[in-house]
């Protein structure tokens, strides 16, 4: 038997291990992006982070996630000239149930437009396939319109709305959380492959 | 001591004792049932001296309860506000009756309101949120009666006995809340 399927590669976008020492500069510069805070914790008070903060963060996540093996962390990095443009994560998978919460981030607006829906497949395929969950789910909101198109092109469906649960720009928005089943997505998958 | 904001028509909400209510918390885990409606994990037995440290260590984060019968004293559950966003101003809500013979009896209701109150009027939240499990339809029916609204479910998220549900989220803005006590 033979798997065809490249977990970590695409067409634009290759998945690194994230490096501390390398890649928190990188993130820490993502931070001034509000919506970045959701990536990280969504309790946490939207501001810039230094290095130093990112750096230590990440490397308390792994060393947790390697002992706890639940924790997920890729670095995405641009195929062309490997360039780091952002990360995917499953910060919890719950084994027990079989699902997680996902983010998959792009720091620069224009990577994101032009690539989201790309990393967004990488991270479907990790999560679904390899780590075999029966569902994933990840928030977003209308404070993010690409991002949310991006991620209900992908099958995801809104699932729960949490009114008020997000503030930014001097006002309130709803938290949506968007659900995809892995049963949907085998079939829209191989669809898309076939 | 009575505190008017933490008491109601039934019950108050008293501080924790890590000692003597830690032992009540274990003979609350001992049954299962009541770990499955509490818990998306896997009920289990908690070693004793791990529970105090991990509330030890926490503590000062948590803002949790001990839930007290008014007629005698009596303890029969918690309640605490955790994952608190002070930047959104909102807050999640988790509680549990311990004690069989109470269940579905008005108690985690009564104390549900107080804690509402508490976080409304006293930690000045904006919004309060729970998640139940679709089969605890008791519990849903509970938070109805406090005030809360169905937002959505995630579906399928939790696996019991084989088969799967749907994981129920639940919240109250502060304004509902302030409707409902002038209604």
């Amino acid at each position: 038997m033979t798997f065809t399927t490249q977990l970590f590669q695409s067409e634009n976008l290759v998945l690194q291990a994230y490096d501390p020492q390398k890649d928190a500069a990188a993130e820490a510069a993502f931070s001034y992006d509000p919506n970045y805070a959701n990536v990280i914790d969504w309790a946490i008070v939207p501001h810039p982070l230094t290095v130093f903060e990112v750096k230590k963060m990440r490397e308390d996540q792994l060393k947790k996630g390697s002992e706890k093996d639940n924790f997920f962390l890729f670095g995405i990095h641009s195929n062309a000239d490997g360039q780091f443009l952002g990360i995917i994560t499953f910060p919890e998978v719950f084994w027990f149930n079989r699902y997680s919460f996902f983010k998959v981030y792009l720091g620069e607006p224009i990577m994101r437009q032009a690539l989201y829906a790309e990393a967004l497949n990488l991270a479907l395929v990790y999560g679904l396939e390899e780590l075999d969950l029966y569902s994933l789910y990840t928030s977003t909101g209308e404070y993010e319109p690409e991002v949310k198109l991006a991620l209900e092109g992908a099958g995801f469906q809104e699932a729960v709305r949490q009114r008020e649960n997000i503030f930014r720009d001097g006002r309130y928005w709803d938290r949506v959380f968007v659900e995809l089943m892995q049963s949907e997505w085998k079939i829209r998958h191989a669809e898309v492959h076939s | 001591m009575n505190n008017p904001v933490l008491t109601g028509q039934r019950v108050r909400l008293v501080a924790l004792d890590l000692e003597e209510d830690l032992k009540l918390f274990e003979e609350w885990n001992a049954d299962s049932e009541y770990q499955r409606l509490a818990d998306a994990g896997a009920a289990n037995r908690y070693n004793f001296k791990l529970t105090k440290e991990f509330f030890e260590k926490e503590i000062e984060d948590m803002h949790a309860f001990v839930i007290q019968k008014l007629d005698d004293d009596r303890k029969i559950g918690m309640i605490d506000l955790g994952g608190l966003n002070w930047h959104v101003r909102s807050a999640w809500v988790g509680i549990g009756i311990g004690v069989r013979e109470f269940w579905g009896k008005g108690y985690g209701t009564d104390a549900m309101k107080i804690i509402l109150r508490y976080g409304f009027t006293h930690l000045n939240l904006n919004r309060i949120q729970l998640d139940v499990f679709s089969f605890n339809e008791r519990g849903m029916k509970s938070y109805e009666k406090a005030g809360f609204k169905h937002e959505g479910r995630l579906h399928g998220n939790l696996v019991k006995t084989g088969k799967r549900y749907d994981e129920v989220f639940m919240g109250i803005l502060r304004r509902e809340w302030e409707a409902l006590q002038s209604a």
